[in-house]
């Protein structure tokens, strides 16, 4: 338990890490007028994180079981 | 000169906001949900339990309370740190006959097929065995009114590929079908294929499929308009998760703050929206979101996989091969209860793989048992067609009476910290070889050497 704890830290301050760079670089993009570069970060960050919940709610959860 | 830096004011409202709405979430699912509980009766059948074992492949009687309408035939068994993934054995008896019912999984522990393949403990107790099995007519013999497999069959190399990376063994490589006893009871590769063309026709109206009938998967024939990972995206992006049909009408219902008389489903819907930009590693706060809009977590903590844990324990002990194993434990599990078990909505698809093999096999069954000094078959069928024989050969007044279960696949026994400290070492290992050893001991070899010397001075 004490290893998934530092397993979960480390994941959040990554999220956390990710998530203030992409607020910075899309705000920094938007500010220089350079939407393209906004979106396509964005859009990165989007597939990424897609593609995240995707495997943690197929395998953590079981969506079909409801009352077991 | 040093300056100090401070965080915008906006990043912490979005952090201040994203934690009020997650408490609120799990508030609003938990508080409301215990007046919601429903009770189901359910028709129970008790069956009594002998012996376990960890070994692969051998027989486990357990306690278990199984319902007609909602029968286990494959489930996770947990025996202190040793996982295993089982398939039950059902027998029903009218009067002398007998016929045991086996829940095949295709992928598993060789120990596990090789329990069909032995005489004493399998093949001398039925006077006939039943199997499934999609193979080519080419492959088939009419015998003694029985279709036959007479050539050694082995599994395609695409099944072997993906045995072997999970560390085990197909279905078709390791069981004999060529055993005298044993009869064909499903359709054939052609067969199947035929279903599938005219049922695809029926369903399009059109005719004019592009499937290459030969060299399509069966599976793919079955279901041509089956999910793509992109699909699966776009439906985790928009809507939930993708293993949940959102197109039926028995789609499940969102259930957010409706204690406070909000519209639950549009409001989650907004929620997730807005989630997925706003707060850092979004995907832990939708996941918590749909939980909770959508099996209620509060009451329901069951819904979180069985193998969650071990899965995330495997992950962090940097044991891939395990993780892997545990994965497709966890979607064969899954996949269990993702087709119309009441028949009412159910898909071109689930007809073909499932009810239509099931009928043809059900035939062959009543074939069989009409035969003179056939007393007891035994038919082997995949996990999801198992539940619906099951239901029909009960509502032939046949009392059921024992279930034992077969581990499929047996998981190692895991202990975090040596296995942990062993892949650091390696890793340390192969870093200090990539860069030829010049560099002295490296950071960890010192930092064991220091925890080793203060050990023995304490």
């Amino acid at each position: 338990m004490t290893a998934l704890g530092i397993f979960l830290v480390f994941y959040l301050i990554i999220g956390a890490l990710d998530w203030v760079g992409i607020v910075g670089d899309t705000a920094s993009a938007l500010f220089d007028s350079n939407y393209l570069d906004a979106s396509v970060a964005l859009g990165l960050y989007l597939v990424r994180h897609v593609l995240l919940y995707l495997g943690l709610s197929k395998f953590l959860i079981d969506w079909t079981n409801t009352g077991r | 000169m040093m300056t100090r830096t401070t965080r915008p004011p906006f990043i912490r409202k979005k952090y201040a906001i994203s934690i009020i709405i997650t408490f609120l979430v799990v508030v609003d699912s938990y508080a409301p949900s215990y007046r919601w509980k429903s009770f189901s009766k359910r028709s129970s059948l008790a069956m009594t339990s002998t012996r376990s074992t960890s070994k692969p492949g051998t027989e486990v009687k357990i306690t278990k309370s199984l319902s007609a309408n909602d029968p286990t035939y494959i489930q996770w068994s947990r025996q202190k740190e040793i996982w295993k993934m089982q398939t039950a054995v059902t027998t029903f008896r009218k009067g002398d006959q007998t016929v045991e019912l086996h829940a095949q999984q295709h992928y598993g522990d060789a120990d596990y097929f090789r329990y069909w393949n032995s005489e004493d403990e399998f093949n001398n107790r039925q006077d006939s065995v039943l199997f499934e099995l999609l193979v080519d007519d080419e492959l088939l013999e009419y015998k003694r009114g029985n279709w036959c497999v007479t050539q050694p069959i082995m599994a395609s190399s695409n099944d072997q590929l993906f045995a072997q990376n999970l560390g085990l063994q197909c279905q078709a490589s390791i069981i004999d079908y060529t055993n005298p006893k044993w009869s064909h009871a499903d359709l054939s590769r052609q067969e199947f294929a035929k279903l599938a063309t005219e049922k695809n026709k029926e369903k399009t109206n059109t005719g004019s499929e592009s499937l290459d009938y030969n060299n399509t998967p069966l599976w793919k024939l079955a279901s041509p308009d089956s999910s793509s990972t992109a699909a699966e995206a776009v439906a985790a992006l928009m809507v939930g998760p993708p293993s949940l049909n959102y197109s039926t009408q028995n789609a499940r219902k969102r259930r957010l703050f409706t204690n406070l008389f909000l519209p639950g489903g549009q409001l989650a819907f907004a929620l997730r929206a807005i989630l997925w930009m706003t707060v850092p590693a979004p995907e832990l706060s939708i996941i918590l979101l749909d939980w909770s809009s959508l099996l209620q977590g509060g009451s329901n903590p069951s819904a979180l996989s069985e193998v969650a844990l071990p899965i995330l324990t495997s992950l962090v002990k940097f044991d891939l091969n395990q993780m892997r194993r545990f994965l497709f434990g966890q979607v064969v599990m899954s996949s269990k209860s993702n087709g119309s078990s009441n028949g009412k909505d159910a898909s071109t698809s689930w007809n073909l793989l499932v009810i239509d093999r099931n009928d043809h096999a059900l035939s062959v069954l009543n074939r069989k048992l009409e035969e003179k000094d056939v007393n007891s078959v035994a038919l082997l069928y995949g996990v999801r067609n198992t539940c619906f024989i099951s239901s029909t050969v009960l509502r032939t007044n046949k009392t059921y009476s024992q279930t034992l279960f077969l581990v499929i696949v047996l998981y190692d026994r895991v202990l975090i910290a040596p296995i942990f400290t062993t892949n650091l070492l390696r890793w340390d290992f192969n870093q200090r070889r990539r860069h030829g050893g010049r560099h002295g001991p490296s950071k960890i070899v010192l930092l064991l050497r220091q925890m080793m010397k203060t050990k023995r001075r304490g």
